[in-house]
């Protein structure tokens, strides 16, 4: 069959007209730079948590440094820091080359970056300081917020005007990628940030309880979609094929898998929430769309692979594509187990376990990481027009790096697994045979310890790449604007055959992004809307109250600290769990939770059951020394709770900006708040001298009291259970 | 869609240099994702239109209860239920009868626990591989608050002869079996068998007179051991 009409062979005809111009190489350098460097320093601070975990004394008795508030800071600074900027690095370098025409802005292209590196030192500063809204990969405030998605719009608008200046006239697989993934992370970013500010570093979100988890895991869930896959299979069909020298195995397979995947990613959210009281037909929906996804997810996979063909003596010898292909392998292995682990059978096995941490990390080592060294190991000698420095050193980096991944992610599988076990097992007698949950967490620190060994090897292979990559660079000459010619766009002619039926949308970049936002809106919007304006869908309970203003003021330094890095808030519906912890979550008892705290991580035990469970003084003990009242806890210490007074002057604008997202405080209850919050702080402060503790009433250990012994109370277990 | 014969038939743009094949897909993944699409139908049918699948909390009220049987609202609620359902505002407040007052009983939503009464049949254990054993369980849950050696700390002082709940033996093992919310005291009935209470309540029994150092001043009421 022939494919003639639209693409005229390259210098064929019109020889005569070629433009000259210059591709900006000084912009791909800064964000590979920016990369590598957030890359060590993401990975450094993920290393602490890690071994925060088994030495707590490692929290370093500060609360900036605590793992609460550290966890947020490594997973912030490896998506959006490390990643993000290798996106934008390998954006910016293959878009203008399979457009043939430079980046159309150079200062949109340096406000972008500047921009980017500005919000990364801002989460750097605001996430040690507390100054969080806890939703996970959202953590940040409402400023910062703003911030992205300003850059994200400077971002599109250079990005389309160079799609615009083109003298290609389609559009290569790998920039569907790019379009599917602004446009999609520009409606998740903006739709879950709806939040009502309290003054400049606090606010509360706009959805509350079960609602905000749909829609937190909406986004959570296509971040890694369109933040950590899309983008980087949009970089591999281009700088596999061009390591390879290879023709990339099949045109059609792009086209259905890219359709496919961008329309059925994002239903998938869901699955994040299994077991939780999220209505079943929403958690049956994120079942099916994570089973239906094997098949797209695995068409990146295939077409990586396959266009290896005839190639693999190349794969042999050639780092460049030897990480490629751990990466494109741990991408297939990733996206087939996620839908395995959206099987609710499975899912009650691994969620809230190590587990989850073992899958993100093939995922975010494997695929992410090994494709952003392939491209560097390939884009930096090319840059500089030389050769790599040390190809030795790079096979060093391999195998440290996928023996580093081995040895985090098989204790990790082993400790989650070990763990869920230890949590369901009964005696025969029908007790649960570990009721203490900290024995099941001290079962598995000789995991921690392997996986802080298989993290340190990958962060040392890190280092070893970015030696060689200096010294690549020094033995080189960096080309900052790298001439190119092509000729420039002509009138189409009218076509003697029909035309393969996808090539149609390829030259119409507008209408190809017009097309992919309607593919992506569609699973948000038949999901959330149900849960919004269907009251049946969250049953109400006439005993859920709002939170006193202490317990607003003891929530927010809950969330301050980061609890819900280690502790869930969802006493999901099985016999082991309510046994362990009480009456299984109802999602009447969260309308008031502006953001909802479920969590997604247990590593200390669950915390929705424990109002009451323990006396305030046992809370006070336990946050100024975990191991006083929990031999062997893994807990940090929190003992500037104590120390601090509680800052609760603002306590009336919490007040409003709660009744603006819908809890209904009476009006003028502001005006009160204070009084109300001291005099509930005074009670407590007795009751903890009662239980012989002595503590002024204005610290804000006794708000976080407050908080702890409200969570879970407002529905009697006489009433509910059967 | 044409049907191509051959293998690596290469088509004849390029970008950047990158040319791509006409091969088709993969005929066993193209069934993989066919089989997939029907096990989401499938799924769906199963669970939400026929009902033959259970909802979660029908699983869990199987799981916890042995006599179980189906109610007709066991039925989990299949899709169809939620397309003409009528529609309110999305930021509606399902609560507007919360008044300023009911923002102060927070204490007082602490569940309410079922009365049971004492059971007087309980003999103290005094084997002491009995008391071992409840030492064991003593200094694995209970010191937190009541000491290393009975002294109290958060809890009362369990080495003199007041007591809150009562003094007699089958007192103990009421309060271990059903705790003292309101103050505190868990009940160690979900975690603890019934001879683990009994063995940790004897030990408890040893404590008495013992009178450590830094033992926390009594709490209420004398109890005279004679009877």
């Amino acid at each position: 069959m022939s494919h003639s009409g639209d693409s005229i062979p390259q210098g064929a005809l019109n020889t005569a007209k070629l433009e000259t111009f210059y591709y900006d190489n000084q912009i791909v350098k800064m964000f590979a730079i920016a990369s590598s460097v957030f890359g060590v320093v993401g990975m450094l601070v993920g290393l602490l948590a890690a071994l925060q975990l088994f030495i707590p004394e490692l929290n370093l008795g500060t609360a900036y440094t605590t793992f609460g508030r550290i966890r947020p800071l490594h997973t912030n600074a490896v998506i959006f820091a490390f990643v993000g900027n290798a996106i934008f690095m390998g954006i910016y370098h293959s878009l203008p080359r399979l457009l043939k025409t430079p980046m159309a802005s150079r200062l949109l292209s340096r406000l972008h970056f500047w921009g980017w590196q500005l919000i990364i030192v801002s989460a750097a500063v605001t996430l040690p300081l507390g100054i969080t809204t806890s939703k996970e990969y959202a953590e940040l405030e409402w400023p910062i917020d703003i911030a992205i998605a300003v850059v994200w719009v400077i971002f599109g608008i250079n990005m389309l005007w160079t799609i615009l200046n083109r003298r290609e006239r389609h559009l290569y697989v790998a920039i569907w990628f790019y379009i599917a993934t602004w446009v999609t992370v520009a409606m998740l970013h903006i739709v879950n940030s709806f939040e009502i500010p309290v003054d400049f570093i606090k606010s509360y979100s706009l959805y509350a309880g079960v609602q905000d988890a749909l829609v937190q895991w909406w986004y959570g869930h296509n971040a890694v979609a369109f933040f950590l896959t899309t983008p980087y299979l949009g970089l591999m069909y281009y700088y596999l094929p061009k390591a390879a020298n290879r023709p990339v195995y099949s045109y059609r397979l792009s086209i259905i898998h890219f359709w496919a995947l961008i329309f059925i990613y994002i239903w998938a959210g869901p699955h994040h929430l299994l077991y939780s009281s999220l209505p079943d037909w929403a958690q049956s929906l994120g079942t099916v769309f994570s089973i239906m996804l094997i098949a797209p997810s695995w068409g990146g996979m295939l077409n990586g692979l396959l266009t290896l063909r005839g190639a693999w003596d190349k794969v042999r010898e050639d780092p460049v594509l030897k990480f490629m292909v751990v990466a494109v392998t741990a991408y297939g292995m990733a996206t087939l187990e996620g839908p395995m682990l959206s099987l609710k059978s499975v899912n009650a096995l691994s969620h809230f376990t190590d587990w989850t941490i073992a899958h993100v990390h093939v995922g975010a080592l494997g695929w992410n990481g090994f494709l952003t060294f392939g491209i560097l190991y390939w884009l930096i000698p090319n840059m500089w027009k030389t050769k790599l420095w040390s190809r030795p050193l790079a096979n060093f980096h391999f195998w440290i790096g996928t023996l580093g991944i081995l040895i985090y992610v098989i204790p990790m599988y082993v400790a989650g697994i070990t763990q869920s076990l230890m949590w369901k097992q009964f005696t025969a007698d029908g007790f649960l045979q570990y009721p203490n949950f900290l024995e099941t967490v001290l079962q598995i620190v000789p995991m921690y310890v392997t996986r802080a060994v298989g993290g340190g090897m990958f962060f040392i292979g890190m280092f070893v790449m970015a030696f060689n990559l200096i010294m690549t660079a020094k033995q080189g000459s960096f080309v900052a604007n790298e001439e190119a010619q092509a000729a420039p766009l002509t009138p189409e002619k009218p076509h003697a055959e029909k035309e393969y039926y996808h090539r149609w949308i390829e030259k119409r970049p507008m209408r190809f992004l017009l097309l992919s936002f309607i593919a992506v809106v569609i699973g948000g919007l038949l999901e959330m809307v149900p849960m919004f304006v269907i009251q049946s869908n969250v049953p109400s309970i006439s005993t859920v109250k709002p939170y006193t203003p202490l317990e607003v003021a003891g929530r927010d330094i809950y969330i301050r600290e980061g609890c819900v890095s280690c502790h869930s808030q969802l006493v999901r519906p099985f016999r082991s769990e309510t046994e362990r912890y009480g009456e299984y979550s109802k999602s009447g008892e969260f309308v008031y939770d502006h953001p909802f705290l479920w969590g997604s991580k247990r590593t200390g035990p669950d915390l929705h059951r424990v109002g009451g469970k323990y006396p305030d003084a046992w809370h006070y003990n336990h946050m100024l020394e975990p191991t006083s009242m929990s031999p062997g806890s893994l807990m940090p210490p929190f003992p500037w709770l104590i120390t601090d007074e509680l800052q609760y002057m603002n306590i009336g604008d919490k007040i409003v900006a709660l009744r603006r997202v819908g809890v209904p405080y009476p009006e003028g209850f502001e005006d009160e708040a204070e009084t109300v919050l001291e005099t509930q702080a005074w009670e407590i402060a007795q009751n903890l001298e009662n239980q012989g503790v002595e503590v002024a009433a204005d610290r804000e250990i006794i708000a976080l009291i407050a908080y702890l012994q409200r969570l879970g109370t407002d529905i009697k277990p006489a009433t509910v259970q059967p | 869609m044409p049907k191509k014969k051959q293998m690596d038939e290469l088509f004849d743009h390029d970008f950047d240099g990158i040319q791509e094949y006409d091969n088709d897909m993969p005929r066993w993944w193209v069934n993989l994702f066919y089989i997939t699409i029907v096990f989401a139908f499938v799924y769906l049918l199963w669970y939400h239109v026929t009902g033959f699948g259970d909802s979660s909390t029908v699983k869990y009220k199987k799981q916890v209860d042995a006599a179980y049987t189906r109610l007709p609202e066991d039925q989990g609620p299949s899709l169809m239920d939620y397309v003409f359902k009528p529609a309110h505002t999305v930021w509606h407040n399902p609560y507007p009868e919360v008044t300023q007052a009911s923002l102060f009983s927070g204490q007082s939503l602490v569940a309410e626990v079922e009365q049971e009464p004492v059971d007087t049949t309980v003999v103290m254990l005094t084997a002491n591989a009995e008391i071992a054993a409840g030492k064991g369980i003593y200094d694995q849950y209970c010191f937190s608050c009541h000491g290393r050696v009975g002294e109290g700390g958060i809890g009362p002082n369990l080495t003199d002869e007041y007591w809150i709940n009562g003094g007699r033996f089958a007192d103990v093992v009421h309060t271990i079996k059903k705790g003292v919310p309101i103050n505190g005291m868990i009940a160690w009935e979900r975690s603890l068998s019934p001879e683990q209470i009994i063995q940790v309540a004897s030990y408890v029994e040893t404590l008495r007179g013992t009178d450590p150092p830094n033992g926390k001043a009594p709490q209420g009421d004398l109890y005279a051991a004679a009877d």
